[in-house]
């Protein structure tokens, strides 16, 4: 009887585990595309990103689930923006990055806030400042100078919009 | 006269007797029946056996302050703490580790089984921030990271549009 009561028991219990270790076991086809590394070498925040976009939705699911609904829906949706782009366009916004991830911390931060201010101009306005804040940057030091004091600078920007294109052109050339 | 043993009334019968409660012509029918009856003479001789030590047995007497005695002690007993209550009820209670033992060792297998499908995270478990997983292939993604990347990344694309000829629109207009 008691042998019996041991089998039922852990019969049981045993299918409970099993179905239960089931649902937290990881996806056997993770892709392996990760950069190559050193071993030891620590992730890069572009690395990291690169192996969050290969994950399929459930190991995807599983790494954001602990997140607050704010922040999850944030992360997915800059992950979808990324994972929309081209290769050419995600290659490009890489090498973007990483000359940003080459300023120290207080000038990422202070770039960081002038695109805050960047975005509390209409929309319209907006275009405008990122042509101009693009164009700048394909230029030399000596055009840029002039540009920047030229009268039609000063005639399509108000001095707030020309505060903040100026400012990002020096942090990030 | 029917054998008792076979009409199923014997116990009555012979408990009857023993007591001295069947009419005179009951008994002596009985008795010449259990004369013959070896079934029925052997449980008349139990029978008086048990009558028999009843009659030895001396009831003890009680003392005369038996009852003080009692009323004293079921005093102390409520004034004890409810706890002791509870734990002299369990103490004393019939506990069986019938049921015990093979709860307990279905538990053991399973812990085991559970250690040998997870022998890192349960090492891990306390040192890995909340936002971080380690994934099949000992790569880790820190959530952190990888949102704070996705925030730059797509600043940097908003910021990204390709140069156009330069607009006329003056500031403000």
């Amino acid at each position: 009887m008691n042998a019996n009561r041991f089998a039922a028991a852990v019969v049981v219990a045993g299918g409970l585990f099993w179905s239960t270790a089931r649902a937290q076991e990881p996806e056997q086809s993770a892709p392996s595309a990760a950069p190559h590394r050193q071993p030891g070498e620590p992730w890069s925040p572009l690395d990291q990103l690169e192996r969050l976009r290969q994950m399929n939705p459930d190991q995807r699911e599983r790494l954001l689930e602990r997140l607050p609904p704010e922040r999850r829906a944030n992360i997915e949706k800059h992950l979808r923006n990324y994972m929309s782009l081209t290769p050419e366009q995600r290659a490009h916004l890489r090498e973007q990055y990483e000359t940003f991830r080459e300023l120290p911390p207080d000038k990422q931060e202070a770039f960081r806030r002038l695109f805050g201010r960047f975005l509390n101009q209409p929309p319209e306005r907006q275009e405008l400042m990122r042509e101009e804040f693009q164009r700048l940057r394909h230029m030399t030091p000596d055009q840029r100078l002039e540009r920047l004091n030229s009268p039609e600078f000063h005639y399509r920007f108000q001095p707030n919009e020309r505060d903040i294109i100026w400012r990002m052109v020096e942090l990030l050339p | 006269m029917r054998c008792p043993i076979e009409a199923g009334n014997e116990k009555t019968l012979m408990v009857a007797l023993a007591a001295g409660t069947l009419t005179p012509a009951e008994q002596e029918t009985l008795e010449r029946h259990i004369d013959e009856c070896a079934g029925c003479r052997r449980l008349a001789d139990e029978q008086k056996a048990v009558w028999s030590a009843l009659d030895v047995w001396t009831v003890p007497m009680v003392s005369e302050d038996f009852d003080q005695r009692l009323h004293a002690r079921i005093a102390v007993e409520a004034r004890r703490s409810w706890w002791k209550r509870q734990w002299d009820s369990l103490s004393h209670a019939r506990f069986s580790w019938k049921p015990v033992l093979p709860v307990a060792a279905a538990c053991v297998a399973l812990f085991g089984v559970f250690l040998v499908r997870n022998p890192v995270s349960l090492g891990t478990s306390q040192k890995a921030p909340t936002t971080v997983i380690q994934t099949q292939d000992a790569q880790k993604v820190d959530v952190d990271q990888v949102e704070r990347a996705l925030d730059d990344i797509d600043m940097l694309n908003q910021l990204d549009a390709p140069a156009t000829a330069p607009h006329s629109s003056p500031a403000g207009s």
